[in-house]
């Protein structure tokens, strides 16, 4: 790994340094672009996030995997923090250092904003010449990542939001547990906070308190409390193919509702536990793998972090089902996180060449199956589910697995934090509104929303204003 | 003071070729590596530069923009307050510090090298550590104010323990404590102080009967007061720039109600998360001239109060 | 001199009589409440490593289990060979050290030379200049990292230590500031003899000047070292090589989105890696600051 650099011009002399110094940034204006030499060796920069599970299957298996297979190519990992991706990325972008191949919803602002951005390669060409086979993938998927009908990027991994729950604290108060099917109408709000009620125990104490439900704004994201209860149009109706919006709705009935709802089962219904205590658990690790938590309405991602819990003996089994109905008819009541590679747009053939081989390697049905198997991550691809829900077998009759974790996707939409361009700044607008919200006892939605609403759409004009033109 | 018996003119000069001799270095390496980034951020404050397309002049719009922006102002308001609060404390804290593992105490290597072990945790542990020991729930601070005035409590006054992070109005005194925990390396500076003042100043003062406080106002400030000056103006420009523990607390967002929306780290999402490198740049400048102001201040009042041995050190 | 000569002024009440007059029993008294104090202080700076121990000896599922547990059953000290060996720490140590001794050694020797200009020696436009040093300390670093990035991308210094250490060892604003205060405060005295003796202010500067400032000198070289040994944002951008990375990039390797966080094995190799810092620091300070009494400024 160390010889890869040695091509680079690494002793200059002072003096050429030193204009080099105060002429660097006209270079990085119109620096040139591409990367790495015209001959010998292609040298890919795959960039990823850290993380103790998925970064063996990176090193260990594709890496040495991919280049016996093209022995022209060497792979350099670059494993970086998810949080630090950003500054890295940036850095690296303004000095035209080589990246290639990478997944925009690590770290940084999300595909949408890079897509706007022109940071991303039109892979349908390439799609098409490689005859790559799309039919493969959980339907829905690649469109996600497709704009204007070119794709920019092909999912890695995909998951819904759920209601998770502790089969342990079910059993032990006897509670029946939740139905798999999405469309099942008896699992109503009311019945949620009902199962929720009988699961509650020593509420309040610190170090007693059980916990029957706790829900949160999964992932932040506006939408997803007033799609429960059948608001869809929180967004308008192109926002997240164009990913710039004018406005949003967040102020009507349903919408308030369902905030109201979130903020009610803490205040009001009391059971669920207070801000204070989510963050203590969230600090420890999670609020379901401290077993203190019967429900919890969340994105998927406990199935790979509570994984190890089926087999810890002193673990609890864990379910999944699906988020209840807030109001009759509310149809699309998840949120689905799918995470795409993608291919730095404006590489030399040579290159992009390259760079599409790693991502078909990548995504192909062998390196798909062993990245779900040593990850615990759910796959992109449909003929792989049935052996990821094998996974569960022990806590979950894989055919209800397969009912309530398909259902996710007949019944929900992407993540706007994936789709929205400049998403990051209208989160800040969230969570400084989020939080005061839902500590205060006594705060109101309504109140709360219309501020969020008044601030988000000026935002969002602001955003329109400013990268809509260099859309073009 | 020493009376110049030297004769002036060419020795001066010669003194003076000297002077750049010694700080020859440091402006070399100033020119070759930090005046080029230096001119770099000044040239982008003037233009809208998202790393992807080329920088746009813009003149001085992203000025403009920040100058309209409650988020920046509110910014500028924390950090000031954190300063304010900090800073302070941060001195009076080391300093008292110092002053204890300056006496005779035993095993005082072991207590020193104790003393000085929070500053090497890294500061990602640290802030995490903090965020655990603030927990409202089982945070140990918390604990100990439930058990005393608790609704449980030995004496039940009903009295909760702040939410800490959670809180719009504890966040500042929270990123406070954390502050504290780095108490090291200030103190590390007074220490070396305390052992700079002559024991003979100690003895004269003695024998005219002087006691510990006579000593320590008299003797002991005057003589460690250029250090002092040397913490209050780093301190001071050192927590305007916060941004590490913010970002693992909040992660960019200066939740609760932007309480600890703490000036750096709005300018490191600007430059970072919202692509807006010009505004960052220009929110650096601002906070630049900020500093200075405030540093020049302090050099200007403190050449009434700080005590130099030796005059030729300059106007401040 | 002010204050000085109020001080010698100064005339103490020799009147009042007893037990708190005493000398020998006011200097008795300080050492106890000293003592006692740095107790005290030594147990509220214990509780957070204490935690960072216990966390490190936990099971994953433990470390997750709310309310936490102070005294994990069972101590699972297997988890300090897991982190240890998952990650080739001993080349990441190696790597921090050879970066923060260096930077140490070069940048207080420079910081010293620089400083000892300042404090010392007359030339018209030093006010300004000394500003100039001061104003590159305000500038927050987070707005120069990007050209800076490119600035040594084009000088082909990406993903080695060229970019970390070369551009410190010229000096330090904080270093050159905190020693100029120090030497300010060593009399004029010294350097007119020598001077007459006809010295340079070179040999004047590593005579006299450096032995004197020993105190002042071992505080920066540790705060040097901590800071580099600490350092995250620059290793971040310029090391990309895994063999390459220092011990704070390694530590990062534990780091996981979705709460997959290892904080067992990351406390368990945090503990490990703040150890050899704090060994060197107690062995250090001993010369340093102890050091001094006998090279001590006599007055």
């Amino acid at each position: 790994m160390n010889g890869v650099w040695s091509r680079r011009m690494t002793r200059r002399d002072a003096l050429k340094a030193m204009a080099l110094g105060a002429a660097a940034l006209a270079y990085s204006a119109c620096g040139a672009g591409g990367g790495g030499s015209a001959s010998g060796k292609i040298r890919l920069v795959w960039m990823v996030r850290n993380d103790p599970v998925e970064n063996p299957w990176e090193r260990d298996v594709v890496i040495p995997q991919f280049e016996k297979r093209n022995p022209n190519i060497s792979i350099e990992l670059l494993s970086i923090n998810q949080d630090d991706i950003a500054v890295k990325r940036q850095a690296m972008l303004a000095a035209k250092e080589p990246l290639h191949v990478w997944s925009p919803n690590w770290g940084g602002d999300g595909f949408g904003s890079d897509r706007v951005r022109g940071l991303l390669q039109n892979l349908s060409p390439l799609m098409r010449r490689s005859h790559f086979d799309t039919g493969r993938f959980i339907p829905g998927l690649l469109d996600i990542y497709s704009a204007n009908g070119n794709q920019y990027g092909i999912p890695q991994l995909t998951v819904g939001s759920y209601t998770i729950y502790n089969k342990k604290l079910f059993d032990e108060s006897g509670v029946d547990y939740p139905p798999t099917d999405w469309d099942d109408e008896s699992w109503t709000w009311e019945k949620f906070i009902e199962t929720a009620r009988k699961l509650t125990k020593n509420y309040g104490s610190v170090d007693k308190g059980q916990y029957g439900a706790t829900v949160s704004v999964i992932d932040n994201d506006l939408e997803s409390p007033p799609r429960i209860w059948g608001q869809n149009d929180v967004w308008p109706k192109d926002a997240f193919k164009t990913g710039f919006a004018t406005h949003v709705t967040c102020t009507d009935e349903r919408s308030v509702a369902s905030y109201q709802a979130f903020h009610d089962i803490v205040f009001k219904e009391k059971v669920a536990p207070s801000p204070a205590i989510v963050s203590a658990l969230a600090n420890l690790g999670g609020t379901m793998p401290s077993g203190k938590v019967a429900m919890e309405i969340q994105g998927g991602w406990d199935l790979w972090v509570l994984k190890g819990q089926i087999s810890d003996p002193n673990g609890f089994c864990i379910g999944i089902a699906p988020i209840p109905f807030g109001a009759p008819g509310a149809k699309l009541r998840s949120v689905t996180f799918t995470d795409p590679w993608s291919i730095t747009n404006g590489l030399s053939e040579r290159y992009l060449d390259a760079s599409w081989k790693l991502v078909e390697f990548l995504v192909s049905p062998e390196q798909a199956r062993i990245y779900m198997e040593k990850t615990g991550t759910p796959p992109a691809q449909k003929e792989l589910l049935p052996d990821y829900y094998k996974i569960f077998e022990k806590c979950m009759k894989p055919e209800d697995m397969k009912t309530t974790f398909e259902g996710a996707f007949t019944h929900g939409r992407e993540s706007s934090n994936h789709l929205i361009v400049k998403w990051d700044e209208l989160n800040q607008i969230w969570s400084n509104n989020f939080d005061p919200f839902f500590s205060g006892a006594s705060s109101r939605a309504a109140d709360m929303l219309q501020t969020v609403e008044f601030q988000t759409s000026n935002k969002l004009q602001e955003i329109r204003a400013e990268w809509k033109p260099a859309q073009a | 003071m020493a009376v110049r018996i030297l004769p002036k003119g060419r020795l001066s000069r010669r003194e003076a070729l000297w002077f750049w001799l010694f700080i020859s270095p440091w402006v070399f390496g100033y020119v070759v590596f930090t005046l080029g980034p230096t001119l770099g951020a000044l040239y982008l404050s003037f233009t809208h530069y998202d790393v992807i397309n080329p920088p746009r002049w813009v003149g001085l719009q992203n000025y403009g923009i920040l100058f309209h922006d409650f988020v920046f102002w509110q910014s500028l308001k924390v950090s000031a307050i954190y300063t304010a609060l900090s800073v302070p404390l941060g001195i009076v804290f080391s300093l008292f510090i110092a002053i204890l593992l300056n006496q005779k105490v035993p095993f005082l290597g072991v207590f020193r090298t104790l003393f000085f072990l929070p500053s090497v945790i890294p500061f990602v542990a640290a802030t995490l550590l903090f965020i655990w020991i603030l927990n409202p729930a089982f945070g140990i601070i918390d604990f100990f104010i439930r058990a005393f005035v608790g609704p449980n409590g030995l004496i039940p006054l009903g009295i909760d323990g702040p939410q800490w992070f959670q809180d719009p109005f504890w966040v500042i005194p929270a990123f406070t404590l954390i502050s504290l925990w780095g108490f090291g390396s200030s103190m590390l500076i007074y220490l070396s102080a305390l052992q700079g003042v002559p024991t003979a100043l100690y003895e004269a003062a003695t024998i005219d009967g002087a006691g510990y406080w006579k000593r320590f106002w008299h003797v002991t400030l005057p003589m460690i007061s250029p250090v002092l000056l040397f913490t209050f103006i780093t301190g001071i420009i050192g927590s305007f720039q916060t941004f590490t523990q913010a970002w693992v607390v909040n992660g960019g967002t200066g939740s609760p109600a932007y309480a600890s929306m703490f000036y750096v780290l709005y300018l490191f999402v600007n430059a970072f998360r919202n692509f807006a490198i010009g505004t960052a740049a220009a929110q650096a400048w601002i906070l630049f001239i900020v500093i200075l102001v405030l540093t020049i201040l302090a050099l200007w009042v403190s050449r009434r109060y700080v005590y130099y041995e030796s005059e030729e050190g300059g106007a401040f | 001199m002010a204050e000085l000569t109020e001080t010698q002024a100064y005339t103490g009440k020799r009147g009042v009589t007893g037990l708190w007059s005493n000398q020998k029993f006011q200097r008795g008294l300080i050492t106890a409440v000293a003592t006692f104090l740095c107790i005290l202080g030594v147990v509220v700076i214990m509780f957070p490593v204490a935690w960072m121990i216990s966390t490190s000896l936990k099971t994953e599922a433990a470390a997750l289990q709310f309310p936490p547990q102070w005294i994990p059953k069972p101590a699972v000290w297997h988890n300090y060979w897991v982190a240890l060996t998952s990650n080739p720490f001993g080349i990441y140590f190696k790597n921090s050290m050879l970066y923060a001794i260096t930077v140490m050694v070069l940048q207080t020797l420079s910081s010293a030379l620089a400083a000892y200009g300042f404090a010392k020696l007359r030339a018209p436009g030093k006010n300004l200049i000394f500003l100039f040093v001061l104003a590159t300390l305000m500038l927050p670093y987070e707005v120069t990292l990007i050209p800076q990035y490119v600035m040594f991308a084009k000088m082909g210094w990406l993903d080695s230590y060229k970019p970390l250490i070369i551009p410190q060892i010229f000096g330090a604003s904080y270093s050159i500031f905190l020693l100029r205060q120090f030497m300010r405060g060593i009399p004029r005295d010294y350097e007119e003899a020598a001077l007459i003796d006809g010295a340079s202010y070179f040999s004047i500067w590593w005579r006299i000047i450096l032995p004197l400032s020993m105190p002042a000198l071992g505080a920066v070289a540790i705060i040097t070292f901590m800071w580099h040994y600490n350092n995250f944002m620059g290793p971040l951008l310029y090391i990309n090589s895994r063999l390459l990375y220092p011990v704070q990039l390694g530590l990062q390797q534990f780091q996981a989105p979705h709460g997959g966080t290892e904080y067992n094995l990351l406390m368990a190799a945090s503990l490990v890696t703040i150890l050899p810092p704090v060994i060197v620091f107690y062995f250090a300070q001993r010369f340093f600051i102890q050091g001094i009494v006998i090279s001590g400024v006599k007055g």
